[in-house]
Parts: structure tokens; sequence; C-alpha cells
């Protein structure tokens, strides 16, 4: 069983064909360390379906008393997604249209008769297997904005014009919370870690998230209920109005304390800093 | 009178300013005659001008110099100057830190520097120690601070030269001590960069006026007559919220006016680094007084201006500051650091 609590570099199975692949941050590591998927080894198409093992994340997730989460893992930048949900319908279209960089059918697993992933996202096969996966394909929009801050507000916002600045999720939670400004509800709606201009959660007069910029600030909060350490100052008087400082900051933290209580296993937010360093 | 003494001689500055008009009619020396003394100019001279709360100055003290400072009570019209009636002015004797005589306003400067010099001295030494130093005071700094002080008969300049040259003013154990004034925040920001905020410099000062009043500080009217308390009483949970949002407020209307100088910026100062963690580490150093103590602090700052770019143009060497990203990133990364809690501090 993966031991999530030391470095990703050493519980990466070395593969012969992509090695220098394996020693850089990439989706397929990603998927690894969220612990969603087994340990799952390369396999030829179409064979055994591993159940995914009980990482702490998943035992943490099936634990939760409230089955209403929603996690959004955006992933920076273009995704090639006929190589990621490969159209085994066509597959000699496919072929003959990315001579070099098309997989053969021998690097694909079947999600159905009509269509294959790479063996790049083989840690997602026993999820599949296991009816916990669904995918949504041939998503996206043409003529591709290739800017990759305007492509994200397309994104998310869904208006291909850019004019608007309101998120789909700000849509939503607009509804959900009609009056957030004056009554906010005791949980926050959201949490948004990293890119925190983006505008998913953006709504017409407020941003529905409560944003942090790192997973590591996430478990400061929940492991100590604040953002910025009031006491590891150094002794002087700089130190006494740095201490100052960060209290009063760390007071306008609306959520804080609903995090720091909630019952979310530290050792979750633990995996979440180490995934992303 | 400020503007001409305000580094020149402390005893020219106080003898001036108590009989100016301005003076005069807000401190109620204007009212204040021989039948009717009024005492509130002659306790501020001492309380909050001079000496300090009870120190040095009694009761009678306080009511004999308000007798001696009468007779500026001539006004032809309003908003003429005001002038000095021997008809209004209390000719009686007055005993002052024990002297007694006749005394009028000059008079009561020259006793009062005469007789209380030490105190006067250790009192001015502290106020500028505080404002450029720390609000901690250094008592032994401070008393080689009011000796400069007397020994150049009341010359301010010297004594601040001798601060600002020494060793302790650049001593690292002192420095970042001070809270920013809503004036040094956005003051400061607009001078340590080049950025343009409009091409009107009107515009700019609209600006900064209107928003450092918003923070409690309205420009040449101080909240009260002892001036600004400053340190801590700057911040609390709801100011810091304004100063986050004012000057994000500017940095992004500086970016809407022209984006190229925040590129300048960077290149400038990083030397046109193509190394996201260098160019992120040392604009953070640059608009902080200390490196932060908190390490994981410039990952995230990192991670803030690396932005909505994926990481593999990063690894594999292809971003650089001449992307046309680059402008937005770098605003980002300021509308990071301005929310440190170290931001506050200079």
């Amino acid at each position: 069983m993966n031991n999530h609590h030391t470095s990703h570099f050493e519980n990466i199975k070395l593969d012969t064909e992509h090695d220098k692949e394996h020693l850089k941050w990439n989706r397929r590591t990603f998927l690894q360390m969220l612990g969603l998927a087994g340990g799952g080894t390369m396999m030829l198409g179409g064979s055994n379906i591993t159940a995914a093992s009980a990482t702490p994340l998943n035992i943490a997730l099936s634990e939760s008393e409230n089955d209403k989460i929603i996690i959004l893992i955006r992933l920076k930048g273009g995704n090639d997604g006929l190589n990621t949900i490969v159209p085994l319908y066509d597959y000699d279209t496919y072929a003959r249209k990315r001579p070099t960089l098309r997989f053969p059918k021998n690097k694909l697993y079947k999600l159905s008769n009509d269509f294959g992933i790479s063996s790049s996202l083989s840690p997602l096969q026993s999820l599949w297997g296991d009816g916990k996966m669904k995918v949504a394909h041939g998503v996206g929009y043409p003529n591709q904005n290739l800017s990759h801050y305007t492509s994200a507000d397309i994104w998310a916002t869904g208006d291909l014009t850019t004019r608007s600045s309101v998120g789909v999720m700000g849509k939503y939670f607009e509804g959900v919370y009609p009056d957030f400004i004056v009554n906010p509800p005791k949980d926050p709606a959201a949490i948004q870690i990293g890119d925190t201009d983006n505008l998913l959660f953006e709504g017409p007069d407020t941003n529905y998230s409560f944003s942090l910029s790192s997973p590591k600030q996430l478990a400061s909060i929940a492991k100590s209920g604040w953002l910025h350490d009031p006491e590891d100052v150094p002794p002087c008087t700089y130190g006494d109005q740095v201490k100052f400082m960060r209290t009063v900051v760390n007071s306008t933290l609306k959520y804080a304390e609903s995090i720091n209580k909630a019952k979310v296993p530290y050792r979750i937010i633990q995996e979440v800093v180490l995934l992303s360093s | 009178i400020i503007q001409t003494h305000g580094l020149g001689n402390f005893k020219t500055l106080v003898k001036e300013i108590g009989k100016s008009s301005s003076m005069l009619k807000y401190l109620n020396g204007f009212e204040n005659t021989k039948d009717k003394p009024n005492e509130n100019y002659a306790r501020e001279l001492f309380e909050l001008f001079t000496l300090g709360v009870n120190n040095g100055y009694n009761q009678k003290d306080v009511e004999n110099t308000a007798r001696a400072l009468t007779g500026y009570n001539k006004c032809e019209k309003d908003h003429s100057p005001i002038e000095f009636d021997p008809k209004t002015f209390d000719k009686s004797n007055k005993t002052i830190f024990g002297r007694t005589g006749n005394w009028d306003h000059d008079d009561v400067i020259d006793l009062l520097f005469e007789k209380r010099k030490k105190k006067i001295a250790h009192f001015i030494a502290a106020k500028f120690y505080r404002y450029f130093i720390s609000p901690n005071e250094d008592a032994n700094i401070i008393y080689h601070l009011s000796k400069t002080l007397i020994k150049k008969n009341w010359e301010m300049a010297p004594m601040l030269e001798q601060l600002l040259s020494s060793g302790h003013f650049f001593d690292n154990a002192t420095m970042g001590s001070i809270i920013k004034s809503p004036f040094d925040l956005f003051g400061s920001f607009i001078n340590e960069t080049s950025f343009i905020y409009s091409s009107s410099e009107l515009d700019v000062i609209d600006y900064v006026d209107y928003i450092t009043k918003t923070l409690g500080q309205e420009l040449l009217n101080p909240i009260g007559v002892e001036g600004w308390q400053g340190d801590r009483a700057w911040v609390d949970g709801s100011t810091i919220g304004a100063r986050w949002q004012g000057m994000g407020r500017i940095a992004t209307d500086m970016y809407n006016f022209r984006d190229d100088p925040f590129v300048d910026f960077a290149k400038t100062l990083t030397k046109n680094s193509k190394d996201p963690n260098k160019i992120t580490r040392v604009i953070v150093d640059y608009f902080l007084c200390k490196p932060l103590d908190n390490k994981d602090a410039y990952e995230t700052a990192v991670d803030v201006f690396k932005g909505g770019v994926p990481d593999n143009y990063y690894i594999n060497k292809i971003w650089t500051l001449e992307w046309n990203t680059s402008a937005y990133q770098v605003l980002q990364l300021i509308r990071h650091i301005i929310r440190m809690p170290e931001f506050q501090l200079k």
C-alpha cells in the first residue's frame, strides 16, 4: 500500500517506456497520489479490473456525513482530448490523422466498445470498473482561445464572448444564498485553493468561495485555526508588530473557525499539500 | 510656519505658532482675555507640544501662563490677521516655573525653554524617535539626541541628521518596527514603483487624499490636537480590509492605465530573469523591509505569480518576462504582497 507520507517521487513505479516522464510532475502521478485509484500496473487492453484500494482519502470521503460535496480539480493548461478519451469507434481515422501521436490499440483500455482511455490514465481504470467514474467527452468550444487566461475565463463563465465576469458556480450560489453578504452561511459555500483570480465562484456582487492561495494555507487553518502563525515571530519590536499584524489579518478570515472545527481529518489536507509540492 | 520651521529651530517654531492667527483661533487664544482667561492653549502648549502630561508644570503654571498669553484678541473683521491689543492684555504679575514678572507670550516661551530645557529636549527627541525608528523608545539613543538638541540651541536638523546617519538607524534589530500610516502605504508604493496612475498628477493626489481619509488619516487635518495616534491605532479588522482594497484598487488602476511599467519593473529588478522563483523572491523582498520569516510564504507567492500559466512552460524554460501575460502576473503578485501582514510595516 502506498505510503503517502513520503516524497511522491519514491512511490512511482518506474515504467521502462516512460521513465523520464515519471520523474516529472504530470497528470498521471497526480492521479496516483490522489489515492483515488488503486496501485494499478500497466495492463494490456481489456483485462482485469482492480478494486480501488482503501486510501486515507477514500476512507475520509466515505466517512463524510455530508455526501453532497463536489471537488473540482482544475488542471491548468491545454489537454489533448482525443488522446485522453480515444475514439475506438473510428480508430482508423484517428490513427491516420495522428501518425506520430496516436496510441496503438494495445496501449488503450476499453471503457466501452466505442471509447478507450490511454495507458497514462491507467489508475482510473479501477474506478471505471467499480462504476465510480463517468466521462463527459467532447467538451470544448470552437476556435479555442489560446490564451490561458482568456480560456480560463471562458471555462469559468461559459461565456464565449468573454464579456461576463460571473462564474458558473457564482451563478449557482447566487440562487442558493440570495442574502449572502448580509447573511452568510455558517460554513463556507466553497473553498477555492489557488488561482484566486479565477472567475468560477465569482457572482455579480461577491465571490462565493473562501479563497486561499495554496493547500498549505488550508492545512494551516484546518490544523490551528489561523492562516498566519501569530507566535512564530522574532523576539524584537519588529516581531511584536508582525504578531499584531498577523493577528489582525487572521481575524478577518470569516471561516477560519468553521474550517478548523470541521471534521476533516488533518491528514487528508496533509496529503493534498504533499500532492502539490 | 510649519513649513518654514518644521526642520528648523524648535524654539522659534513654538514662539511663532502661538501668535499665529490659525493657532489663536484653533486653541482659543483669540478668546483669552484678561477679563475672561481661557486656559486651553496654555495647557496644550505644555501637555502636547513641549513637555508631556503633568511633566514639569502644575495647574498654577497653566493658569498664570494663560494670563500671560492674553492680548491677542484684536481682529478687524472676519479672517483678518489677529493682532495684539494691550487693552485686553493682563498686565499683572504672573508666577510661572517659579519666576515672577509681568510676562507676555514671548517671555513665557523664553522661561519655558530656560527652566525646562532637559524635559523639552527629551520630549521632542522621543517624538522623533518614535516617528522614525520605533514605538519602543531606546532611552540611551534618545538621551544623546536630546543632548544634541540642547547643544545646537534647539536646531532640529542636526539632531535628525545624527539619528538618520547613526548605526542605530541602520540596525536590523529596529527595522520594520513602524506600522505604515495610510499615507505611508500609498505614498511609498507610488514612490517605489514607476507605475502610472493617470496622466494627471492631480488625479493621483485626489485618490490618495480620498483613500487616506477613508483609512483615518485626512491629510492636513489630524484627528485631534494631539495629532494622529499612529502605530496600532491605524489598523484593526476593518481598516485592514480597507487597506487591501485601496491598495488593490490603485495597483489595478495603474495596470489598466499602462501595463508595460509592470514588466519593466520586474525586468529591472531581476535583471530580466526567466526564473519565476527568483523573480517572486526579489519582488517580495523589494516591498518588505525584511525577508519573510515564514519561508512557505515565498512558495505561495511563487504560485500566485506563476498564475494561469501552466507549469510546463516554466519547467521547460519557455516562459519569459517577454510574454504578454507577464504584466498581469506581476500585478497579481503585487496584489498578493499587499495582503501580507509584513507589508504593513516599515
